[in-house]
């Protein structure tokens, strides 16, 4: 039988993180991405590795940290308010080096919110959720083979750069089913050494694992070493894909589930005839500015689909800098735009129906529409 | 004669999908049905999201009600013994997925009429239930925790849109192993509607297992028209 297996998106990024050599997990349960916990703990110990159901979400992401700066491939999951709790060690760990996966399945918020689908945190994930000035690398998956895929990458990544990298689901990614094609366990011997790690130090210098610097010079340089750092990262992991950029005029922005819908309108668009095309941004830190390069010429306009208020679109109104129309429609609280209502939105801005030039950023969405 | 039927199983093995599909398929010929979605462990894709498409076509939903839908809760439906015990027609209970899902109809067990058949749904393409140790193990764990013993197997083995005849028939030919491990039958191959046609060409294929055909009801939302 074929190689594949029919996946949860939970389930399939718990297997990809064992498989890209995580071996220590903490969570704390919280819908909709229980199932990377349950998963973790079946198979974790299965491969010699060490899963803490912790107290609390401020627990088990201390947890993280400690386990990051002994030189552990580690990874923690939640969603959105349990992501809210982590922000200060996640800044801590940001701010000491250190690498770790941070899984967010997020749902509808703000406050307890509810359990279905959202891309709320958007801002929280990729403008700094913690103090002080730092930066995850936020990846968003839109199928399920990709969070596998980008799972590999982010543990690579976080090693590389010795920083925080998140991947930013919505709960349909977490719960959906999709078949998928595991690649081969890494070899764990074959990993880079961490040299700077706490893990004993018999023959060597102390390593001090720390994120305190109250000389402020010496802080200034530290963050601006950092900023330099982060300069590398929009330099060379940027990540997006285009559909029909060769011919389209009108462009969708989306990233995850919302991506497969505006995909899916797309199609019928293109079977009529319309050239609409799709900017799918994969790295949402750093963030594709370059993909708008790539069709500015072309484009007549850009429509930003989010399941939010209006949080991505901001990036897209950056990268696209006033040189042609960007527009946004939303839904948000677990509701999922509809294609029905999408495509709507995509015919109103082609039939210039929007109230003047100065209103093409207007935030529409709700059930109205 | 009415009969309750069970479906029961891992995590996303297909029980709702079955449940939904089976009770259409008993309405079809004319038989009063209702469909309990005692599913208290997943948050999405559940029996009670398509309750209005089940009821225009003459099946009943028994479901969380409509106020606590969404809860984060392990809510069970008001009435859920009666419906057990009493409900008229043919009842068809969804069960949450693993031990833990099962584990509500433990709870229930005294209220279900005799006679009630509890099938496992088994699909070889998933994780935990790819070979048959797995399998068996999963069989035992989720039956027990159900306090029903099975009495038969539904062979659901798929890969989503990519399932071909073969997937289908290599999972009769694990769930027939199975079953013969456990002393069961299996009563039920789902087979998804695109492949209806080729199924009917070759009848023999299925070895005398009855196809269940399977339109799909849990749809994502990029794969509805609305």
């Amino acid at each position: 039988m074929s190689e594949s297996v029919l996946m949860k998106g939970n389930e399939a990024l718990a297997e990809a993180a064992i498989r890209a050599g995580c071996r220590y997990y903490f969570g704390y349960p919280i819908t909709p991405q229980n199932e990377i916990s349950e998963y973790m703990a079946r198979r974790l110990g299965e491969v010699g590795g060490v899963f803490v159901q912790a107290e609390s979400e401020v627990s088990a992401i201390n947890m993280v940290y400690g386990a990051a700066g002994a030189g552990g491939r580690v990874m923690i999951s939640s969603s959105s308010p349990g992501i809210s709790l982590m922000q200060e060690a996640i800044s801590y760990i940001a701010g000491a080096e250190l690498p770790c996966v941070i899984v967010n399945m997020c749902r509808g918020g703000p406050g307890l919110g509810g359990i279905q689908p959202s891309q709320a945190d958007y801002f929280q994930a990729t403008k700094g959720g913690g103090h002080g000035d730092y930066r995850l690398i936020v990846l968003g998956p839109a199928t399920i083979q990709e969070g596998c895929d980008l799972m590999a990458t982010a543990f690579e990544m976080a090693d590389r750069y010795r920083n925080p990298v998140m991947i930013l689901g919505d709960g349909m990614i977490g719960q959906m089913m999709e078949p998928v094609v595991f690649p081969e366990p890494l070899d764990l011997t074959k990993l880079p050494p961490k040299p700077w790690a706490t893990s004993g130090n018999e023959g060597r210098k102390k390593n001090l694992i720390s994120s305190i610097y109250l000389d402020p010079e010496e802080l200034d340089a530290h963050n601006w070493r950092l900023e330099e750092k982060y300069r590398k990262i929009r330099e060379n992991e940027v990540r997006y894909e285009i559909l029909h950029g060769d011919d389209a005029e009108w462009f969708f922005v989306a990233y995850g589930t919302v991506a497969r819908i505006c995909t899916a309108v797309m199609q019928k668009l293109r079977r009529q005839g319309i050239k609409v095309g799709l900017i799918r941004p994969i790295s949402l830190w750093p963030f594709p500015d370059e993909a708008f390069e790539k069709v500015i010429d072309r484009a007549k306009g850009f429509l930003t689909v989010e399941m939010s208020t209006g949080q991505m679109v901001e990036d897209v109104r950056l990268a696209v800098d006033g040189r042609r129309p960007v527009y946004f429609y939303g839904r948000t609280g677990g509701a999922v735009p509809t294609p029905r209502s999408v495509e709507r939105r995509l015919r109103e801005m082609m039939d210039g129906k929007v109230p003047s030039q100065t209103d093409y950023f207007d935030r529409v969405g709700g059930a109205a529409r | 004669m009415s009969q309750v039927t069970v479906f029961y199983g891992l995590y996303g093995s297909g029980k709702s999908e079955i449940s939904i599909n089976y009770a259409l398929s008993l309405a079809r010929q004319g038989r009063a049905v209702t469909v309990v979605d005692l599913d208290a462990v997943t948050p999405y894709f559940r029996v009670r999201d398509v309750r209005e498409k089940l009821l225009e076509q003459g099946v009943k939903v028994v479901a969380p009600k409509e106020s606590v839908r969404h809860a984060d809760l392990p809510v069970l439906p008001e009435g859920i013994r009666r419906v057990l015990m009493h409900g008229e027609g043919d009842v068809v209970v969804d069960v949450g997925g693993d031990p833990t899902g099962a584990r509500v109809l433990g709870g229930l067990r005294d209220a279900l009429r005799p006679g009630a058949r509890g099938l496992f749904v088994v699909n070889a393409m998933r994780p935990f239930s790819r070979t048959l140790d797995q399998a068996e193990e999963a069989v035992r764990r989720v039956t027990s925790a159900a306090g029903l013993p099975p009495s038969g197997l539904v062979s659901n083995t798929h890969l989503g849109d990519l399932t071909q005849m073969e997937h289908i028939l290599y999972g009769l030919e694990f769930a027939n192993s199975l079953g013969s491990r456990l002393g069961i039958p299996v009563v039920m191959v789902g087979v998804p509607a695109h492949l209806r046609s080729e199924v009917e060409k070759t009848a023999e294929s299925l070895q005398g297992v009855t196809p269940l055909y399977l339109e799909r009801y849990l749809l994502k939302p990029w794969e509805t028209e609305e």
